[in-house]
């Protein structure tokens, strides 16, 4: 007997649903949950997956996005409809100097620009023209959707990217990244109070203090200084959202050894629904929380805990 | 409906349930507790007092002979003991055995009517009659027809059924009259010779033997005569034994020994709808069908003349089978069990024996159509080689509680048999049955888990093997929910 060599074993949304109502004793050996019984369990193992944001930040939920320079402004909304910020982007910078009302730009590398994607293009002012591409890439060129609004210099910094970051649910850690000098600087994440007692927020220089506002569907995130040039973006490490289970066949958005805590989560929720008896339901209920227990200290970073004075001056 | 109740919430419970119901159709579908091709066993421990009930699978139809040796209308069927054959009739051709007595039945269609003669007769006969003409078949299988032309007071066109009783035979026309021959002259009519059930006005449908009475059965009633050696008709009737049950159709009676059954139209007893009667001997007649039968025999409409019916005993029960044309269904009485149960062809139609007679222990079954005679034989699990499907479909249970109930197991008592056994549960009235699963029927533990959950429950167990099937319960193991 010979073991698969096989890794990737992943359940459906439907096998979640039908395997937690078994758990229940709702549904029969080798009967299909029916459309109701679906839609229900549907909705509940999303709801039960969205609770799940608050049992803290498993590592594997870490992810890192990049928030570009925007002139003027100390805001930013992160999300599918918010700002230009994104965890997977290119950046560039002209290897050709662009005049005003030019629209083909020429730069070092086309490597993870495509067409359509957000293109941002460092003005000799400092600021970020925004506009998209127009059409694929070629060889070292990129063509603006739009003409730039000002002329740009050769080395002035470019950035591409397709899909908004997701919006975070927690940042737990943010840097300043400056492609011109390949130098990453820490920069501090404050708090609502902390922020609102800054001075002259309009002041710019490289961003060393966000706050971030998580919301509904996006999060608003604040930074100070203003982005003095378009050399720096600030990178942010934080908690993302799991993946909805929209389609009967999607798989969840969480590593394998998250499927037997889920299904049982799910027939805990779905007994309850269906009026499982005592005896049973409190059996599931036990062994819900085990399982969630045993899966939620698997996922925790093995690190060190360093305690350190609050040197912020507050 | 034969819901428990005794469930205590949050404990789980096992229930026994017994594989023996009654047809509880609604209708005339197919939904409801119904059994197919099953008969019932109840034995009693006389000194506990304990019943166990069985469920098993009715004999199965073996080949033996096809006399016109192709497709043939089967007609009746008969055993005669002073040859030790049978005697059939297919088409328009008697056979002894598979031999064509050579006689042509001329111009009639549909059941033939078998006697035969005392062994004290001078000339032990053997009679077909087809309504139209007798045929005088010899111990020798010499086969004479006898009409009007034989003897010109022959009762022609008569009833069909015919009687032999005391050196007399006995035939009837629709009109009442009941004819009979000079005694030990069985092709001597004479014009005097009747005897007229008339103590009501309806015409006369059959006639029958039973004991030592001829039974008149009219459309409306029914008059029972016996022999008082007058002349010319020797019959006297007993009025204070008539009654007001006719009979629907003369095809729907069938007799075994002592016991008559018919389908009666019963005017008397209620709103004019059929019911199914039988008389025991010297036993006032009684009502053998159900509401649920009786609505089948209803819903036939005029086709209930197009039934078929026989009685023999079979595997130890004295069965009554009824074919009916317009339901294309077969319901058979189990005079041991005193229940009903539907019999099945090897697809969901009727049963495709139409007569049937018994030689040596043996129970012969005449095929509808295709010119077979079968045996019935308990030992046999198909029909003519083809494996037919038992069904055992049970009444609802919500097990006395509107509750979720969560079925965590399933039991099936029974022997141990070939091959597996369909179990298939309907949750929503029989609308849907869902994908059925099987038990190994081979193991000592006939055994289901999962059931899921359900507020009211039918099951189905069906079993098409060529094997033996005997069942006597399934245990539910149940836990009844919060709500």
């Amino acid at each position: 007997m010979a073991s698969s060599g096989s890794v990737d074993y992943q359940s459906s949304r439907t096998n979640f649903i039908e395997t937690a109502l078994k758990l229940c004793g709702v549904l029969r050996e080798g009967v299909s949950a029916s459309a109701n019984q679906l839609t229900d369990g549907a909705h509940a193992l999303n709801i039960i997956m969205k609770s799940f944001h608050s049992h803290g930040m498993p590592l594997w939920a870490i992810r890192e996005s990049a928030v570009f320079p925007i002139e003027d402004v100390n805001t930013v909304t992160l999300g599918p409809s918010g700002g230009h910020a994104a965890t997977t982007y290119a950046a560039t910078y002209l290897t050709a100097a662009a005049a005003s009302g030019a629209t083909a730009l020429t730069v070092n590398s086309i490597t993870g620009i495509s067409a359509s994607d957000q293109l941002g293009v460092e003005l000799n002012s400092g600021d970020i023209d925004w506009t998209t591409v127009s059409g694929a890439p070629s060889g070292s060129t990129v063509t603006a959707a739009v003409a730039l609004t000002a002329a740009a210099a050769i080395n002035n910094r470019v950035y591409a990217y397709t899909t908004k970051t997701v919006k975070p649910l927690k940042i737990i850690q943010a840097a300043l990244y400056n492609y011109d000098t390949t130098t990453q600087v820490p920069v501090n994440i404050i708090s609502r109070d902390e922020y609102e007692r800054l001075s002259d927020i309009t002041v710019e220089g490289p961003p060393n203090q966000i706050y971030y506002i998580p919301g509904v569907l996006t999060g608003i995130l604040k930074f100070y200084p203003r982005f003095p040039d378009g050399s720096s973006v600030i990178k942010i490490w934080f908690q993302r959202p799991f993946e909805d289970m929209d389609a009967a066949g999607d798989t969840a958005d969480f590593p394998q050894e998250w499927e037997n805590a889920i299904t049982w989560e799910l027939a805990a929720h779905l007994g309850m629904a269906y009026n499982v008896p005592v005896r049973k339901m409190n059996m599931i209920m036990q062994k819900a929380q085990f399982e969630l227990a045993k899966v939620n200290d698997f996922g925790m970073e093995e690190g060190s805990v360093y305690f350190t004075s609050n040197s912020s001056g507050r | 409906m034969a819901a428990q109740a005794g469930f205590q919430q949050d404990f789980p419970s096992t229930v026994d349930i017994p594989l023996a119901g009654v047809p509880l159709q609604r209708g005339t579908g197919t939904v409801d507790q119904r059994s197919v091709n099953i008969l019932y066993e109840t034995y009693v421990n006389p000194i506990t007092g304990g019943k166990t009930f069985y469920a098993v699978k009715r004999p199965g139809l073996a080949n033996s002979t096809q006399p016109p040796a192709g497709a043939a209308t089967g007609r009746g069927l008969y055993a005669w003991g002073a040859t030790g054959k049978i005697y059939s009739v297919f088409n328009n051709k008697i056979y002894s055995g598979t031999t064509d007595l050579t006689v042509t039945l001329a111009a009639s269609s549909g059941r033939c009517w078998f006697a035969e003669s005392g062994a004290g007769s001078s000339a032990q006969i053997l009679i077909v009659s087809d309504g139209t003409d007798s045929y005088h078949i010899t111990t020798s299988d010499v086969a004479t027809q006898i009409d009007e032309t034989d003897d010109a007071q022959y009762p022609t066109p008569n009833l069909g059924p015919v009687v032999f009783y005391d050196d007399y035979i006995f035939q009837a026309k629709s009109n009442g009259e009941i004819w009979n021959t000079e005694p030990d002259a069985f092709t001597s009519w004479v014009g005097t010779n009747f005897k007229s059930a008339q103590m009501y006005g309806d015409d006369l449908e059959a006639i029958a033997r039973l004991k030592d009475m001829v039974v008149a059965f009219g459309k409306a009633s029914t008059e029972f005569f016996f022999n008082n050696g007058t002349t010319n008709s020797p019959l006297l009737r007993i009025p204070a034994n008539a009654m007001q049950l006719g009979m629907a159709t003369k095809n729907s009676l069938a007799q075994a020994g002592d016991t008559l059954v018919w389908v009666a139209e019963a005017p008397g007893v209620g709103d004019g709808g059929r019911q199914v009667w039988a008389i025991e001997a010297s036993r006032n007649g009684f009502r053998i069908s159900t509401p649920a039968i009786e609505r089948f025999l209803n819903a036939e409409t005029t086709s209930m003349s197009s039934c078929t019916a026989w009685m023999e005993t079979v595997a130890g029960h004295l069965i009554y089978v009824l074919n009916l044309s317009s339901a294309n269904r077969t319901f058979v009485y189990d005079f041991t069990s005193k229940s009903w149960t539907e019999w099945s062809a090897i697809t969901a139609i009727k049963f495709p024996g139409i007569a049937a007679t018994s030689l040596n222990g043996t129970v012969y079954v005449q095929d509808a159509t295709n010119g077979r005679i079968y045996t019935l034989l308990p030992t046999t699990y198909q029909d003519s080689g083809s494996n037919f499907t038992v069904t055992l479909q049970t009444d609802k249970y919500d097990f006395g509680t509107p509750m979720a109930k969560f079925q965590h197991g399933f039991w099936l008592i029974g022997d141990n048999t070939t091959s597996t056994i369909n179990v298939s549960e309907a949750d929503d009235d029989y609308t849907t049955f869902n994908t059925a699963r099987t038990i190994d029927m081979t193991a000592t533990r006939k055994y289901l888990g999962m059931g899921g959950m359900f507020f009211q429950r039918a099951y189905q167990i069906t079993y098409t093997q060529n094997a033996a099937l005997r069942l006597e319960k399934m245990v539910l193991g149940i836990d009844v929910g919060n709500g």
